[in-house]
């Protein structure tokens, strides 16, 4: 009795301590998630004013991937998200035309983590902005 | 002492009581906790969508007393039982609404528990916070 009581007892600590490992993950993807929103929202605005002047109101709206970029950073210093995120890194900002795709990644806090060592689990989010016009 | 030892180890006895009390001993308190962890991280999911959508109202409101009504109410709508809810909105500047500013919305919940009183595990209060950059085109 007392090694089939030890046996699962390890077994639902095992389970536990896997439920709160999930638990984490999920939470900080959905936090990536709302970050990278938010950046992609902040980078959208980048508009090429030089192409918008000389195409005028009937052309699709461009944007311009240096302002994106220096937008999408410019937005994470000021919210200070590295220290709410381990390791939280803008990997790419992807612009094509009209639209914005931002890349990111953080490293999810685990409190069991110790338990599966050597494995580093990294989390990224990616979100898409849209410009439209009329 | 050696007749408790020896019962110990004995491998004679009835499996269904055994299971039974193995169980009740251990597998009861994990699903517990196992289930309060799981309502603190769909407690905080709920506050950190709601905090967003609230967020993206108030930045592309008409103006910061109409936005900040709006952000409250759709906060409440969006997070169930909203009496157990505080949304604090701030802003990066005084007038809100103003080009490349920042809206902070941050919504509070209390979450509580369902582990016995005497764990002193109640409730556990959440946090989600959404930053969004005014932007006017």
């Amino acid at each position: 009795m007392l090694v089939f009581g030890i046996g699962l007892g390890i077994i639902a600590l095992l389970v536990l301590t896997t439920a709160v490992n999930i638990a984490t993950l999920w939470v900080t993807k959905s936090k990536l998630n709302s970050v990278a929103d938010s950046v992609a929202i902040a980078a959208s605005h980048s508009i090429d004013v030089e192409n918008f002047y000389s195409s005028g109101f009937n052309q699709k709206i461009v944007l311009n991937e240096s302002l994106a970029k220096a937008r999408a950073q410019n937005f994470l210093e000021r919210l200070s998200i590295q220290t709410e995120l381990k390791s939280f890194k803008l990997l790419d900002v992807d612009v094509e035309q009209d639209s914005v795709t931002v890349f990111i990644s953080a490293d999810p806090q685990l409190p069991f983590g110790y338990l599966i060592p050597g494995v580093n689990p990294q989390i990224q989010s990616s979100a898409k902005a849209l410009i439209k016009t009329g | 002492m050696k007749r408790i030892s020896s019962k110990l180890f004995d491998d004679c006895g009835n499996v269904l009581i055994e299971y039974t009390l193995t169980a009740v001993a251990i597998f009861i308190p994990i699903s517990y906790m196992a289930i309060a962890a799981a309502n603190v991280a769909a407690g905080y999911i709920e506050v950190q969508d709601a905090a967003r959508t609230a967020a993206r109202v108030m930045a592309t409101s008409s103006s910061d007393f109409l936005g900040k009504i709006e952000a409250r109410e759709i906060a409440n709508q969006l997070t169930s039982n909203s009496a157990q809810v505080s949304v604090q909105i701030t802003c990066s500047h005084n007038p809100c609404l103003v080009d490349e500013e920042i809206v902070t919305v941050a919504i509070e919940k209390i979450i509580p528990l369902s582990l016995p009183g005497f764990t002193g595990f109640g409730s556990v209060t959440v946090r989600g916070v959404q930053a969004e950059v005014v932007q006017e085109v």
